[in-house]
């Protein structure tokens, strides 16, 4: 009687494994695949995942921090400004502001009137009706040099230098801009 | 003689084949022993061994173990010193390195096991080795009968061990006397087990034969295996025939035993196979273990392919694993550095976004208001150095709107701009003066003019009259672009 490998009523897939087993360029090739399957599911998948939050953190970590240099550089511009931009919202803070400026420029100060006011991202726009006298072109100019150059942020939206009657009449439409978050912070000066 | 075919659940079955009879015998262990529950004997007849079993059917419960054996006459065995332990996976390696040469078989024509044997003085090995075809027959009708768990083991080990069962063997070695019939046993032992056994062809009644074999054995001890030479002869006789043993004693110098009588029968052959089968954890020769299916996994287990894939696994983990490492490392250090400086704002990660929009806001706001003008006073300043001696300037009107960044399209056409109005005297016959045209010029190549107000238009002049004479009016313009936001 020959030896049969196989008991009659075997397991089909015991018969299937003991063939590949004896197969060894087929088990070879299985053993393989089965290693990497396992090793992809159970090591490289959740390691991968965890790197892929890893550098998403990083890349969110490199977003924050390049946002936060930009609100820190930004926020040092603006206490910069506001070393410029003190001082009261209030008209007659402004206004013996001007008396000085104008009285230091030797002209004769006309009217100084508020047109109003508005609001806009935490400053307050402040514009006035300037009217004066100057005994000189230069005179005038040197009192524009004051008010643009000095201690608050003031630009000319409209100028005009006329002649009359041997002055030079100076008319003007200036806009101010206050910190109020400045102001908030420090306090009314008014 | 069929006695019992009723199995209990541990039970064993011995099945003893020679080339004339098969003898089966069922024990089940008890609380006081074993139990012998079926035994029967069938002649070989013409078709041979298979044919035999396959009329014990009734006897041969399926689920019982099965221990066989062969007439000991076809087996040879051979003890040898090794060099070192022999692992199990070399046993039968080992064994056919051995036996077939000595056997004058080729490889093939035999079955062979090794048994590994613990002595003093080193490793040994017993090793035993049939004829395949007798061992063959048997395994594959056992397996076709579905019994899993059998072996083939030498039948004299297997008796010498039931007929010691309760005799109180010596501390040293001890040669053991089983006689028989047909043939006797002679066995070399050690408290570890039996270590080479003989036989002899005639009866205790042939002394000088008995004393040969007896002497042999000794020898082999003493020259082959270098044992300290057996102190004991321990003889399955019966006490009737003590004195012809204690003369083989005398004759050998040593110490007598004598054990209840041990014949070299086939039935005593199965009782001892089914015997030794209700004690599986004992290591025994099994000449079926070649014979068996391998699946030859671990012989053909590719270590090589599996410990680079392991490896290669190993490293992409580590790899991750470092990398991961150094990417938290990294981000938590660009967090901490972020947490400085919203530290300094006093603001938080969560306020960041709306923190950074609205500084953005107002710091454009705060550009378009300082950055984005003219400062007035710069060219106004300039104006006594480009305007003609014969040019008198009567009205300067400059405008420059702001336009919040964030409301572009409103008023953002307004144009910014710098208008010089003036007088200039003309000649008789002059239409056009000289000095408008070198206004516009010099406008032009004033610095602190074009730098703010790069598009000078020109002059416009309108011819007047004074009292001092005819007047021409001049009028130029410097328009300005914003700056984009």
């Amino acid at each position: 009687m020959s030896r049969s490998k196989n008991s009659p009523g075997e397991d089909p897939m015991l018969v299937a494994l003991k063939r590949l087993a004896a197969n060894p360029p087929l088990l070879r090739v299985v053993l393989c695949l089965v290693l990497l399957v396992l090793g992809q599911v159970i090591v490289i998948g959740p390691l991968g995942s965890s790197l892929t939050e890893s550098r998403d953190a990083l890349a969110l970590a490199e977003t924050q921090l390049a946002d936060a240099e930009a609100a820190h550089t930004l926020h040092e511009q603006l206490q910069a400004l506001a070393e410029h931009a003190e001082g009261s919202t209030h008209t007659s803070g402004w206004q013996e502001w001007m008396l000085g400026q104008v009285g230091a420029a030797g002209i004769e100060l006309l009217s100084f009137e508020p047109m109003g006011t508005s609001d806009s991202r935490g400053f307050k726009l402040l514009e006035f009706e300037l009217s004066a006298r100057a005994p000189s072109f230069a005179a005038a100019v040197d009192l524009i040099n004051r008010l643009e150059r000095g201690d608050r942020l003031l630009r000319f939206t409209k100028l005009r230098l006329a002649d009359a009657d041997g002055r030079l009449a100076v008319s003007a439409t200036v806009l101010g801009l206050v910190d109020e978050t400045t102001r908030q912070q420090g306090g009314d000066d008014a | 003689m069929a006695t019992s075919s009723k199995t209990s659940r541990r039970c064993a079955t011995g099945l003893y084949a020679t080339a004339q009879h098969v003898t089966a015998c069922v024990v089940t262990a008890g609380l006081r022993g074993h139990k012998i529950v079926a035994q029967q004997q069938v002649q070989v007849g013409p078709e041979g061994l298979p044919e035999a079993i396959k009329e014990l059917d009734e006897v041969l419960p399926r689920d019982s173990r099965v221990q066989a054996a062969i007439d000991p006459r076809q087996l040879f065995s051979l003890t040898r010193k090794l060099e070192r332990a022999l692992p199990s996976r070399e046993r039968h390696v080992a064994a056919h390195e051995l036996l077939p040469p000595r056997l004058g078989a080729v490889r093939g024509g035999v079955v062979a096991d090794a048994a590994p044997l613990k002595l003093r003085g080193g490793a040994r090995a017993l090793v035993v080795a049939s004829p395949r075809e007798p061992v063959e027959l048997i395994f594959n009708e056992l397996t076709a009968r579905q019994v899993s768990r059998a072996r083939l083991a030498p039948a004299p080990l297997a008796l010498a061990e039931h007929a010691l069962r309760d005799v109180r063997t010596p501390k040293g070695g001890c040669v053991v006397f089983l006689p028989g019939s047909d043939h006797g046993v002679v066995l070399l032992r050690s408290p570890s087990g039996t270590l080479a056994w003989r036989l002899i062809d005639v009866d205790a009644d042939n002394p000088q034969v008995l004393a040969t074999a007896l002497m042999g054995l000794v020898d082999h001890a003493r020259e082959d295996l270098d044992l300290t030479p057996p102190s004991h002869l321990v003889a399955c006789v019966g006490e009737e025939l003590r004195g012809p043993m204690e003369e083989i004693a005398e004759r050998l110098s040593i110490e007598l035993k004598v054990a209840p009588r041990c014949e070299t029968t086939p039935e005593n052959y199965a009782l001892a196979l089914a015997t030794a089968g209700l004690h599986p954890e004992l290591p025994a020769l099994d000449l079926f273990n070649e014979l068996r299916p391998r699946s030859n996994f671990m012989a053909n287990f590719p270590r090589a392919a599996a410990l680079g894939v392991a490896g290669t696994l190993a490293a992409c983990a580590c790899w991750l694993i470092v990398e991961t490492n150094s990417l938290d490392a990294e981000a938590a250090a660009l967090e901490a550095s972020a947490g400085e400086l919203l530290d300094e704002i006093e603001s938080t990660p969560d306020e960041l976004a709306d923190l950074l929009d609205e500084l953005q806001a107002r710091v454009a706001l705060a550009q378009a208001f300082v950055g984005d003008r003219i400062y007035w006073a710069t060219p106004l300043r300039s104006l006594p150095y480009v305007v003609p001696d014969t040019l008198r300037l009567t009205d300067v009107e400059a405008t420059d709107p702001f336009v919040d960044p964030g409301e572009l399209d409103v008023g953002s056409d307004q144009p910014r701009q710098l208008v010089m109005s003036g007088d200039v005297a003309l000649g008789a016959g002059e239409h056009a003066p000289p000095q408008a045209l070198a206004l516009t010029q010099a406008l032009r190549e004033e610095s602190t003019i074009t730098r703010g107000l790069p598009d000078i238009t020109g002059a416009h002049i309108r011819p007047g009259s004074s009292v001092q004479g005819r007047l021409a009016h001049v009028r130029v313009a410097c328009m300005g672009q914003r700056a984009a936001p």
